[in-house]
């Protein structure tokens, strides 16, 4: 096998991060088609990746200032204003 | 000019029409209340203090986020200086991989679950949570910094002072990690 499961693995996880060069990705690819584990470790990192992006926007979409805290800094900001 | 932006630019505005914009996007990272919402009053500080500079050119959510985002990096910096993160050693990677050939030692297998019914279920959450908690101290950092607060790269680069090719390790040691612990812990 040219390029060894270390190797690609690494560039699994820098898709993620940089956009990767064409010849690595073709690589990466190639790779995938003579071995099993390497694709399913790629589709793992992918869903877990998507996972925590949905995740993410689930959670916060919705989430709004607490109108104690609002207050609060309402008061820093009216003393503030008033100071300059 | 600069009376024009004076005149349409009064903080109590700011935090009637974004404050809601900045908490989220403070939760987001912060994932506490207290440290969010301190964070939101200390932009609208300094967005008052430094109205001056705003050019126009962006819009003024766009403009007190980026600030937002600065003070949101300060934050960390503290935190982690607190915490003296920088001196503490990370996992070998060597052991995942047959020295001979490089090929898996423990060989990857799909999961069959699908991101969207997962993406809401609390329980995996749990164990993605304990998993990361297992890591390495610095792979868990930047790892939940990038993947639960969803950092992006070079923010994070910048907050850990280290370079990209340093935390591209990292979140690789930390992927090897995770995936293999979730594959015993919820994949079986």
């Amino acid at each position: 096998m040219k390029h060894s499961c270390e190797k690609i693995s690494v560039l699994i996880s820098e898709e993620l991060e940089r956009e990767l060069t064409l010849v690595e990705r073709i690589s990466m690819h190639f790779h995938f088609l003579m071995c099993g584990a390497c694709k399913h470790y790629n589709d793992n990192i992918q869903k877990l990746h998507r996972i925590f992006k949905m995740r993410l926007k689930k959670k916060y979409q919705t989430m709004t200032l607490p109108s104690e805290k609002r207050d609060i800094i309402k008061a820093a900001l009216r003393k503030e204003t008033l100071n300059s | 000019m600069v009376g024009f932006f004076i005149g349409t630019m009064n903080p109590k505005d700011w935090l009637d029409e974004h404050g809601d914009a900045l908490y989220r996007f403070a939760m987001q990272r912060a994932q506490n209340e207290e440290v969010a919402s301190d964070l939101v009053q200390e932009t609208l500080l300094a967005a008052w203090k430094n109205h001056t500079s705003f050019s126009g050119e962006s819009s003024v959510r766009t403009w007190l986020i980026g600030i937002l985002k600065h003070k949101w990096i300060d934050h960390l910096r503290k935190e982690i200086r607190q915490r003296n993160q920088a001196e503490i050693a990370d996992g070998d990677p060597t052991a995942w991989f047959d020295p001979q050939n490089g090929a898996w030692l423990n060989q990857p297998h799909q999961w069959r679950d699908d991101p969207a019914s997962l993406c809401q279920d609390d329980q995996f959450f749990k164990v993605l949570k304990s998993c990361a908690e297992a890591l390495p101290d610095k792979q868990q950092l930047v790892f939940e910094m990038r993947e639960f607060q969803g950092l992006e790269s070079d923010e994070i680069c910048k907050v850990c002072d280290i370079s990209s090719t340093n935390l591209h390790v990292l979140l690789h040691r930390a992927r090897l990690g995770l995936r293999l612990c979730l594959d015993k812990n919820w994949f079986k």
